[in-house]
């Protein structure tokens, strides 16, 4: 997990932790989905860029 | 973009699985509900005019109900057999353009709806009917949102049940990344409100993070796209 989706779950946790209401808490859970989300979304176009790049076909 | 959902439940005061729905759409403001039984109910009986004039000013109808012998309990047809008249939806085509969602709330576990399963057919199949509907009324149909055995979940599962579902009535469609993004962004800058200075703050420290990273995704995705149209 990279620095800024580390830093992202732990202020999403602790204002879920905070917060009373129950739909806040699923909002700040729903956040926190995302961001695993957009992280592993980047991580598979960076790993297919890096295959595109480095393809057998261009050597 | 303003959403009514129309409710078909014979008890829904009674129902927990409604009042946990109930309390979770109270949070968007532009969205509205009323409960077909409740319209029924009324000595005058149903005002036809008012109801069709009323759902022109929405952009997503949603019809919710708990499956009833493989459809919904009978106020929901009653309701369109009464409102949807063939001047309303062909003539004047009143609902065209708009969106058609379905929520459905089952007792049985939905992986027993498909071909093998103890119920034989999927509940895209059974709902076909609404999907008709929709394409004759020149609706955009979405895809049917399930909840299956509420009574059985636990609060994590209940936290994503809620997300899902307000999404479902309020993010743009198809839901994507990027629609969740945006309606993820715009809920947390509502969760501001009643909230200490420290904490609007870190709010929004997490929203432009968030937005970073999504316009990280996004850029990432043209790049990748821009090399396989190189390709092939």
């Amino acid at each position: 997990m990279n620095d800024t989706t580390e830093w992202l779950i732990k202020q999403l946790s602790e204002l879920k932790n905070e917060d009373q209401s129950f739909i806040n808490k699923s909002i700040y859970q729903g956040a926190i989905e995302l961001t695993k989300e957009q992280e592993k979304r980047a991580q598979q176009s960076q790993d297919e860029l890096d295959g595109r790049v480095w393809s057998p076909d261009k050597w | 973009m303003k959403t009514l959902i129309l409710i078909s439940h014979p008890k829904f005061e009674d129902s927990s699985t409604q009042q946990f729905l109930k309390t979770s759409f109270y949070s968007l403001d532009d969205v509205k509900y009323q409960v077909i039984d409740e319209l029924y109910s009324e000595t005058d009986g149903i005002d036809l005019e008012k109801e069709q004039t009323a759902l022109k000013n929405f952009d997503r109808i949603v019809f919710q109900f708990p499956m009833y012998w493989y459809s919904s309990p009978a106020s929901l047809k009653q309701f369109m057999d009464d409102v949807f008249t063939r001047n309303y939806i062909v003539a004047n085509r009143s609902l065209k353009t708009k969106e058609l969602g379905i929520v459905v709330t089952l007792g049985d576990t939905e992986s027993d709806f498909q071909a093998g399963g103890a119920e034989q057919f999927t509940i895209s199949e059974l709902l076909r009917p609404f999907q008709a509907f929709a394409h004759k009324a020149g609706m955009q149909y979405l895809k049917p949102f399930v909840v299956n055995q509420f009574a059985y979940m636990d609060p994590d599962q209940k936290e994503k049940l809620l997300v899902d579902y307000l999404q479902y009535l309020s993010a743009d469609m198809p839901l994507s990344l990027a629609s969740r993004e945006k309606w993820l962004v715009e809920r947390l800058q509502a969760t501001k409100e009643s909230k200490t200075d420290d904490q609007q703050q870190a709010i929004d420290l997490v929203i432009n993070s968030i937005e970073d990273q999504q316009n990280n995704v996004e850029s990432l995705k043209e790049d990748v796209k821009m090399i396989r149209d190189q390709e092939e």
